[in-house]
Parts: C-alpha cells; structure tokens; sequence
C-alpha cells in the first residue's frame, strides 16, 4: 500500500458510518456535566510507591510555605490593625439616601463614628444609597461604601450598628436585601421596626430567607403616591405566605384569598436556576413581565399547580425553582405580595411503567428516556 | 465490496463545522454565554457535538466503551477549561475534536506505559485492550482498516494526532492545522511524516504477521 492508498483508505475509515452514541449516555453525560459532577477517569491511575527523599522535599516544601503563610497573614493583621486605628485622618462622612419602613425617602447623614444625622429616622434596618465615598466606624470594625452603591444600614439608638453592601455581605441577607432594593416588585424595604413587627415576619439573621415586610394598614390601601419615582411603590397590604404541595412531580402553590375589595389578579411570578445556588427572588413590573407564569383572576382561584416534566419552562435539572404571588389590581397597582417559596429539585429517570399492554409500549419507552422530578423545600421558605 | 461502497456513500454524513452552514457567529455567542456560566448554551453546544465526538472517537477504537469514556472526559474538560477556550478558525469544534484526540492519545499512551514487554505494544495496543464490540461490522474488507488503527496505536502523540484529526475526525486540512494550532504547511509536513511513520508500522506489522509472532 502506497501512501496515496494509505491517504484513500484513511479517508473512507473516516466516513464509515458508525453507531450513534446511545441516548441515555448522552442524556446521562449532560446530567453529570451539569451537576459538576467528576467523570469517571477513563484509565485507571497507576500508583507508585513514594520515594522517602520526595517525603523529606515535601516536609521542607510545607515549612517553607507554612512560613510564608505566617509572615503574610502577620503582615496582614498589622495593616488591618493599623486601618482600625489610624484615626479619624482615614474615616469620611457617609451620605445616604434611603427608604425606610413608612416608604419615605430620608437623606441621612452618618458620622465617621457611625452617629445618625439628618431625618433623624427610627430604630431600624434601612435600603440605600452612598451619595458619596465614605468610611465609617460600625462597631469595632472599619465600613466603606463607593459612590452609588446599595448598602443596608442598621440603625439603633441613633447609631448604625450594622452594615453592609454587595461587596461585604456580611450574612446570608446581605443579597436578597440587596436585590430587593433594585427590584420592582421588591422595593418595600426589610426592617425590624415596632411598627411592623406584630404583622409581618421578623428578620430572621442567617436564615436566608426572603423577608418582604410591608405596613400595617388596610389591604384596600393604595400605594403612597408620592414615593420616589425610581423606587417602585411599595405594597400597602401585609405579605403573605406560600403553601406548596408536592406529589412526585406535581407542585401546587396555594396562597390565602386576599380580603381586598375590587377587582385584583393574581400574578404568579417564578425563577428558576440550572444548577443552584437559589435562584433570583422573582420580580415583577407591568413593563417586565418576564417572570410571570399565570395570570390568575381574583375570583377564580387561590393556587397555581405545575407539573415539574421537564417539557415546560422548568427544564430537566434546573436545581432550583421559586415562586412568589402577586396581588395586582386593574390599574398594574401591586395590592399584595407573598414570600417567596423556593424549591430544591431532584431528577430521576422515570421508571418504565410495565404495563405489557401494547397500547401503553410506546409510551413505556417514552417514559424511559424522559425524566422527572421530585420538588423538597429548599432551605429558603 | 461494491454493496459495501455504495452503503459508505448513502450514510456518509461529512462533519461540519462552526463556519460551514454560515453559523459561526451563533456558535461564537453560544460559547461568550458558556463562558459566563449559561448552562443552556452550553447544552446546545453539547448536543451539537456529542455525536460527532462520540463517532470520532469510535472510529479510531471501534470500542463503544471506550469512545464513551473519550466522549465524557472531553466535555468534560471542554466544560471546566471553556474560559481558556480562545476562538480561531476553526471554531469550538475544532478545540473539542483537538481535546478528544489527547484523550485518544493519551490513553494509548497510558496503555503502553502499562506494559513491560515494550515489543508487545504495537499488537497490544488495539488488541488487548479495544475491544471491537461491534464485530459484525469488521468484514473480510475491512482487515486493512483493522491493521491500520493497530498501526495507528503506535505512533507518536503528534502523529496520532494530525492523522485522527484530519482523516477520523473528517476535518480539512485547515481545520485540522487549527484544532492542532499550527500552520497549514506545518500540518502538511506533519501529515505526510505521520502517513510515512504509519506505513512503515504496517509493513511491520504485516511481516510479524507473516513471521508468526501473532
């Protein structure tokens, strides 16, 4: 054989048809590549002895970085220690414009010792905004905040006592706060204020869940009019909470009827995310309307059911899906707003059904090759 | 062997890359969301190639098992490295089918490293450890194919590589020289080495065969 045979032979070896690869491998394979799973190593790894003199390298190796590690964090500590310290030549004013429970913009000024001035606002968690480059004193710790950036203040005894912004998050709130602020249908701020306290759920540190706190007043109330036109209004009614049911791959939502008068709507509003962590709180506003999943008109009904296929917008191995429920009147006006419920999703093959009836063998192989979920409540509400 | 021919010609599919059917750009917008994370887009990438992967893979083992193995641990890796992927010509399939053959050649390399008669290699290496499940299709005509990827199994990594590529794999030349990442007349001169290192491993092969080694 020439190499011009050879180069002939190479190239119909090249279009000779091979089987395809099977179905459930490929499906599986996307599955574990989704999950982040490790693959399998497709030869196994040899294993040598090791030689004593590469133990000894090692030990010296591991003092060697050991002491590197010693002298930056010793370095770091120092630097840290003097930032806390320095004085008051390295602190700067910070200049916030917030919303507080009562849905009032306030302009708050805080010292570098962490002292309120300004609206003299009360006790209590705020949303808002550096109007400026600040670093203040919060307890016995250094808080900086840029220009334009979203921080939460907690405000007690005309001191903040706490802070933080997207970049510290200090616990696991910091994000939802956060995202709460940007959020339309999320503008009512968290607080723990006197106020709201005996209507809506409390501020629950470290839990991670989705607080939305709204004030006190009839539900038939309408949002203030005179709220700040970039913070969308906030509910008037008190928030309530989600119920899901789930059987195998069946979820239903439910939610208690809102009392209000007049003709509202339920929106129900969902996120979903592939591969976790949770998914975004689900937003909503008359112009983004992205996140809606029904439309639900008042009278008609007070729960919303899906079935987890994986044919709908909730794809094989999304790891998380969340819902939230809005009350909407005629006028786009958001009445009422749930929590929000997240789920955490597990996807198995379906088992066959073994039913030998040849009417049910296509669907038998259907089923074989699809999946299905099972829905468990995430750690989230 | 002409009913042989004929079939070859009905089920030939040619492999097609990003800029064959005008869809480059889509690719290339498919891989920036990839690269930030979007699983959807790099599902769709995936699917696009699963199967050509896979096909190239068995051609050069005629083993299902294996050419699984070589399928999974190139997404795998394309699916951890993807931020590192850097757009040439020849597109994301290129950088997968160039993955896929290191794998194909890594494990070949790893299957001789494993056997101490370094004189057993060049019969081992397709022999014992791929296992041509699929034996209904290795016909009398197709011993020549047979020898060849015995041949195949024991040449260098880079000749493994350029010969895979552009013959297995189905690209062209060019495409071949990008998922390699050299010019087109290194490639040229690489090939027709690889092809001459392939030729005189079969002439060797083919006298053991004749001597009784086997």
């Amino acid at each position: 054989m020439n190499t011009n045979e050879l180069h002939e032979e190479l190239l119909r070896m090249g279009r000779q048809p091979v089987p395809p690869p099977r179905q459930e491998f490929v499906e599986e394979l996307l599955a574990r590549i989704n999950l982040g799973e490790d693959l399998p190593v497709p030869a196994p790894i040899q294993l040598v002895p090791r030689q004593p003199w590469i133990r000894f390298r090692m030990v010296a190796a591991g003092a060697v970085a050991a002491a590197l590690l010693a002298a930056v964090g010793l370095f770091s500590l120092a630097r840290e220690n003097s930032g806390t310290t320095t004085g008051p030549q390295n602190l700067k004013p910070l200049n916030v414009s917030g919303q507080q429970v009562s849905a009032t913009s306030k302009n708050l000024q805080v010292t570098t010792d962490g002292k309120v001035t300004g609206d003299s606002p009360p006790d209590g968690r705020i949303n808002a905004t550096c109007q400026a480059e600040a670093r203040i004193k919060v307890g016995d710790r250094i808080f900086e905040c840029q220009v334009d950036q979203s921080v939460t203040l907690t405000i007690q005894d005309g001191r903040v006592v706490d802070a933080f912004n997207e970049t510290t998050k200090l616990g696991p709130q910091a994000q939802p706060a956060a995202k709460q602020t940007a959020a339309p249908v999320t503008a009512a701020p968290t607080t723990t204020s006197s106020a709201t306290t005996t209507s809506a759920p409390p501020a629950e540190s470290g839990s991670g869940k989705v607080i939305v706190v709204t004030n006190p007043t009839t539900p038939t109330t309408r949002p203030d009019p005179v709220l700040n036109p970039t913070v969308a209004s906030a509910p008037p009614s008190a928030s309530f909470d989600l119920k899901n049911v789930t059987n195998d791959a069946n979820v239903t939502v439910s939610w208690p009827a809102y009392a209000g008068v007049g003709t509202f709507q339920y929106v129900v509003l969902q996120t979903i995310s592939p591969n976790g962590p949770a998914p975004d709180t689900p937003t909503w506003s008359p112009t983004d309307p992205a996140n809606v999943v029904a439309t639900i008109p008042g009278v008609a009904a007070t729960n919303y059911s899906v079935t987890l296929d994986g044919k709908g917008s909730i794809h094989v191995n999304t790891r998380f899906v969340s819902f939230r429920v809005a009350v909407v009147d005629n006028n786009n006006t958001i009445l009422s707003l749930s929590n929000t419920l997240t789920l955490e999703l597990k996807w198995a093959p379906l088992k066959p059904a073994g039913d030998p009836s040849p009417t049910t063998s296509s669907t038998t192989t259907t089923t074989t090759t699809t999946t299905a979920a099972t829905a468990t409540t995430a750690g989230r509400p | 062997m002409a009913t042989t021919l004929r079939r070859i010609a009905v089920d030939y599919e040619p492999v097609r890359l990003a800029g064959d059917d005008g869809g480059a750009e889509l690719e290339q917008q498919l891989v920036d969301r990839a690269r930030s994370g979007d699983q959807v887009a790099f599902e769709t990438l995936y699917r696009r190639y699963v199967k050509r992967i896979h096909a190239f893979a068995y051609r050069r083992s005629h083993s299902r098992e294996l050419a699984e193995d070589v399928t999974a641990a190139t997404f795998e890796r394309a699916y951890r490295q993807i931020e590192r992927f850097e757009w040439r010509g020849g597109g994301f399939g290129a950088w997968l089918f160039r993955i896929a053959a290191n794998e194909l050649a890594d494990f070949y390399r790893r299957q001789q490293r494993t056997r101490s008669d370094r004189g057993q290699v060049a019969m081992g290496a397709l022999h014992n450890t791929v296992n041509f499940d699929d034996v209904d299709r290795i016909e009398e005509g197709e011993d020549p194919a047979r020898r060849m990827m015995v041949a195949l199994g024991t040449l260098n990594t880079r000749y493994h590589e350029a010969i895979s590529l552009r013959y297995l794999a189905g690209l062209s030349h060019e495409e071949a020289a990008e998922a390699m990442g050299v010019s087109k007349p290194v490639m040229a001169v690489t090939l027709t080495r690889a092809l001459k290192a392939l030729k005189k491993a079969m002439e060797k092969d083919g006298n053991q065969e004749g001597g009784g080694i086997r």
